[in-house]
């Protein structure tokens, strides 16, 4: 009988399926929905919970601590220490994301092709023909100014159009968000159409099976073929292939524990480094009212390969960021509703690695190189400027050798002194790429260009760790649509 | 944790977040036990190191405070004084380890629905908004039940 189940509780009481999809986030949700309309039997198996809607909190520990891996505290160690958020519950990262919605470039597109030969999946047409059907399953619109939009996001497109940077409100799958401001607690009216409320719903509706607290071990390989996956007390024969989409980090390492070598496997780990400037206005803010994201200033990523987004990062951690402690702390609690955040994306280029530890569970090194942080604090310079155009009377730059506040736009030049140093930035890594990178030379690539690992049979890895370069937009759309293609492909 | 150590994140969370912040509505939270709490939802080498900072923090002074006294000895203003110099102390790792003692002491401290109403978080307010959009309506659009 087909459904969402709680291996915990009921098992994992199926042994045998077509597909076994290994993750439920943006790639084995979307790759589930794609074979299980085609007809085949599904099985999908995620190592974190359900989330019951009825049981979403506001408590930012409490929803972390059940909804991310790690509790929200892994990180990627080089010089400095970069926080890694992802989602770790049925839906995966999409359960807690702000459901922003991009096409892949065209620019990337064309890279891709040229230098990775992926035209197979990376094909215009095909990804065209994807991506309406997503956006129109998913409900994919934009915020709405004064439905779904807070003013930080109006203070923001404000401050854009004055200083003429070009930005927009931003394209989410939602439908009836009401602008609770909770997407990272996992919303609370299903409004958001995570993989958990969308696609693997509608693959239960075609027959497939979902299985939460279901960790896979390692994948079955037995003469160059994967047969199943193998986890805590199941084993699953796998008729057809295995779908690998655990994300950029767990799926290099399954691979790895499985027993597949490669010289560029773990390899080629890329991020979207993030960091926030976060403002004090005389007027009330109310940042957690709205959507968690509503507005993006799109004008830098040209320029500077930044993208520029109003956040609503939960009162708790942003009270972290406020200077001091004691009576200087409580002195900006006390302010908190008048807080905006606008976050600062960086199409990063640099390159780190991840592979299994035994201490850890999985072991992450990157660094942000100094080149990307002279980008990182032109952009943060601009955004200041933004903040102060917006009317803040205070900004918090958040960068160690600089004025822990700054009160007037006469003190933004501190920023081209500010150090090229990725321990001076407060920074956290969402958007992550790379490990499995696919391409035709599989001297270069783990995966191919239909994303089967190279010299496996039926073992295929659909989710972002295939990236061969990170794309400088929120990547949900993009593994959806790659996945939806790939998934399409195997099925003829 | 053992008690003793969390009396001191107590005592610590109290010197970061002062009592009367935010209107004093969460003055008569338990802030030890939250962050005990979190020592022991979190990963084991976390936990490690949220005990690690409590140490340092306490016994900190001792070694390079003004007045030779662990944190436990010293004044309001001194207690605030040292959690700052730690927070803006040129050694990354030091300075990181507060950063990361301060943000899970914010996150126990105002990780609670009194302060989240108080700064007017998530509409927390509003009447009828534990009401569920039915999420199978897009799906029906698509003629899935």
């Amino acid at each position: 009988m087909s459904g969402f189940h709680d291996a915990l509780k009921a098992g994992v009481f199926v042994d045998e399926a077509d597909f076994v999809v290994v993750g439920s986030g943006a790639g084995g949700g979307a790759a589930a929905r794609a074979l299980a309309r085609g007809g085949a039997s599904v099985v999908v198996l995620e190592e974190g919970p359900l989330a019951e809607t009825a049981s979403l909190g506001v408590v930012a520990r409490e929803s972390m601590s059940r909804l991310f891996r790690h509790g929200g505290k892994m990180a990627a160690f080089g010089r400095a220490t970069l926080p890694i958020l992802q989602g770790r519950c049925v839906g995966g990262t999409t359960f807690v994301n702000s459901a922003i919605i991009w096409r892949l470039p065209d620019k990337i597109v064309a890279d891709w092709v040229k230098r990775f030969g992926l035209s197979a999946t990376v094909d215009a047409a095909a990804l065209e023909r994807v991506y309406r059907v997503i956006e129109d399953e998913m409900s994919v619109r934009a915020v709405e100014e004064g439905v779904t939009s807070g003013r930080q996001d109006l203070l923001l497109r404000d401050a854009a159009a004055q200083v003429g940077i070009a930005g927009r409100f931003m394209h989410r799958s939602e439908f009836g968000c009401r602008g609770s401001g909770r997407c990272l607690h996992g919303c609370p009216h299903e409004a958001k159409q995570s993989t958990a409320v969308n696609h693997l719903r509608r693959a239960v509706a075609d027959g497939a099976n979902v299985f939460a607290n279901a960790e896979v071990r390692r994948v079955l390989i037995e003469r160059g073929r994967a047969v199943g996956v193998q986890g805590r007390g199941f084993q699953i024969k796998a008729r057809r292939a295995v779908v690998v989409a655990a994300s950029a980090i767990q799926s290099p390492n399954l691979l790895h524990r499985s027993g597949v070598r490669h010289p560029h496997l773990g390899h080629h780990f890329m991020a979207h480094p993030g960091t926030t400037i976060m403002a004090l206005y005389p007027d009330r803010v109310g940042a957690w009212s709205g959507a968690s994201q509503g507005y993006e200033a799109i004008g830098l990523r040209d320029e500077l390969g930044i993208k520029v987004e109003s956040i609503n990062v939960p009162p708790e951690i942003a009270a972290a960021r406020m200077p001091g402690a004691g009576k200087r702390l409580s002195s900006y609690l006390d302010r908190l509703d008048h807080l905006a955040v606008w976050a600062l994306a960086i199409r990063a280029d640099s390159e780190g690695r991840v592979r299994p530890s035994l201490m850890f569970g999985d072991r992450v090194d990157y660094q942000v190189s100094s080149n990307d942080l002279g980008r990182l604090r032109k952009g943060l310079k601009r955004v200041g400027e933004m903040h102060f155009v917006a009317g803040a009377k205070e900004i918090i730059p958040g960068v160690f050798g600089l004025p822990e506040v700054m009160t007037s736009p006469d003190q933004l030049h501190l920023f081209d002194d500010a150090p090229l140093d990725p321990r001076a930035y407060s920074m956290v890594a969402t958007h992550l790429f790379g490990g499995c990178r696919a391409g035709i030379d599989p001297a270069t690539s783990v995966v191919n260009a239909h994303l089967r690992v190279h010299d496996v049979q039926s073992l295929y890895v659909m989710d972002a760790s295939v990236f061969p370069t990170n794309t400088g937009v929120n990547p949900q759309h993009s593994i959806m649509a790659l996945s939806t293609v790939a998934a399409e492909r195997l099925l003829t | 944790m053992t008690q003793l150590e969390t009396h001191w994140a107590d005592q610590i969370s109290r010197t970061l977040v002062i009592p009367g912040a935010l209107d004093g509505v969460i003055d008569d939270s338990d802030f030890g036990a939250g962050y005990a709490d979190e020592c022991a939802h979190s990963p084991w080498y976390v936990g490690l190191v949220l005990r690690g900072l409590l140490w340092l923090v306490w016994f900190g002074p001792l070694v390079a405070g003004p007045r030779r006294r662990t944190f436990g000895g010293l004044d309001a203003q001194e207690r605030e004084a040292w959690l700052d110099r730690l927070l803006s102390a040129d050694a990354y790792l030091l300075r990181t380890g507060a950063l990361f003692l301060k943000l899970t002491v914010c996150t126990v401290a105002l990780g609670d629905m009194r302060a989240l109403k108080q700064i007017g978080a998530y509409k927390l307010d509003e009447a009828g908004d534990e009401e569920t959009t039915p999420s199978l309506v897009p799906l029906g659009k698509r003629g899935v039940s």
